[in-house]
């Protein structure tokens, strides 16, 4: 990763800016709504968090190597609304299509666990309920050095 | 009932509170189908757009409007790659899309 920012560094021109959004270093919730409220809500199994904290470690390290400096940083909520659990969990199967790390059998014994008992309460909540993911996501504007 | 992502803009709103994009030269890391891309890049001067998976670029390709086809260009391509083959200071932005 601190390669990659490396390279990044190089590509830019001088005064050039990153922007780098990433979700936070915590599990995304699953959620239920209805009628406008979140009725629902429970940490997802994730093995992604891990990750993350790698990447915040590099783009601190080349900080504080020099290449960059961060000049302004927020957090949004970032949430996929869908209305069944099935239809949510393929496409975020799909949108992780590129991650090649081996799946944990554990993890994905959970994900299944938590999943049916959602779908079961999104069909006893009746009317109009959805089902959504959500992430509380970082962006930050870091200057080229 | 079809995914409804981010439908109260948050993301865009927020970007938009940071960057300037008008007149510059972009490079997005990992679009995957251009869902961030098509909201910025008719502000930008040039959009580069990277992802090292295909069925993403195919899907990005497919939805960007004509009159975006001149100034963003998306690559099916590794960083690593990307930037192996790229000469220094090209771009004012770089955009590490979810994918650092």
């Amino acid at each position: 990763m601190v390669h990659a920012l490396e390279n990044i560094h190089r590509l830019l021109k001088l005064n050039g800016r990153l922007i780098d959004i990433h979700p936070f270093a915590e599990a995304p919730l699953i959620e239920i709504h209805q009628g406008g409220k979140i009725v629902f809500a429970e940490p997802v199994p994730a093995s992604a968090v891990e990750d993350i904290q790698h990447a915040e470690n590099a783009l601190a390290h080349v900080i504080q190597l020099g290449l960059f400096a961060v000049e302004r940083a927020s957090e949004f909520d970032f949430r996929i609304y869908a209305s069944s659990v099935t239809e949510l969990r393929d496409f975020l199967v799909e949108a992780d299509a590129y991650d090649d790390s081996p799946p944990d059998e554990a993890i994905a014994a959970q994900e299944q666990e938590l999943a049916a008992r959602v779908e079961g309460l999104l069909r006893a909540t009746g009317e109009g309920a959805e089902v959504a993911h959500y992430e509380q996501v970082h962006i930050a504007r870091l200057a080229r050095l | 009932m079809t995914i409804k992502l981010d439908p109260q803009g948050n993301e865009t709103q927020t970007l938009f509170s940071l960057v300037e994009f008008t007149g510059q030269r972009v490079l997005e890391i990992g679009c995957g189908d251009g869902r961030l891309t098509g909201h910025y890049a008719r502000r930008a001067a040039h959009v580069t757009a990277i992802d090292p998976f295909s069925r993403g670029i195919e899907r990005a390709r497919e939805k960007l409007p004509d009159e975006l086809g001149d100034h963003v260009a998306f690559h099916n391509i590794a960083f690593e790659d990307f930037a192996a083959a790229s000469v220094p200071s090209l771009f004012d932005i770089v955009i590490l899309s979810w994918s650092l």
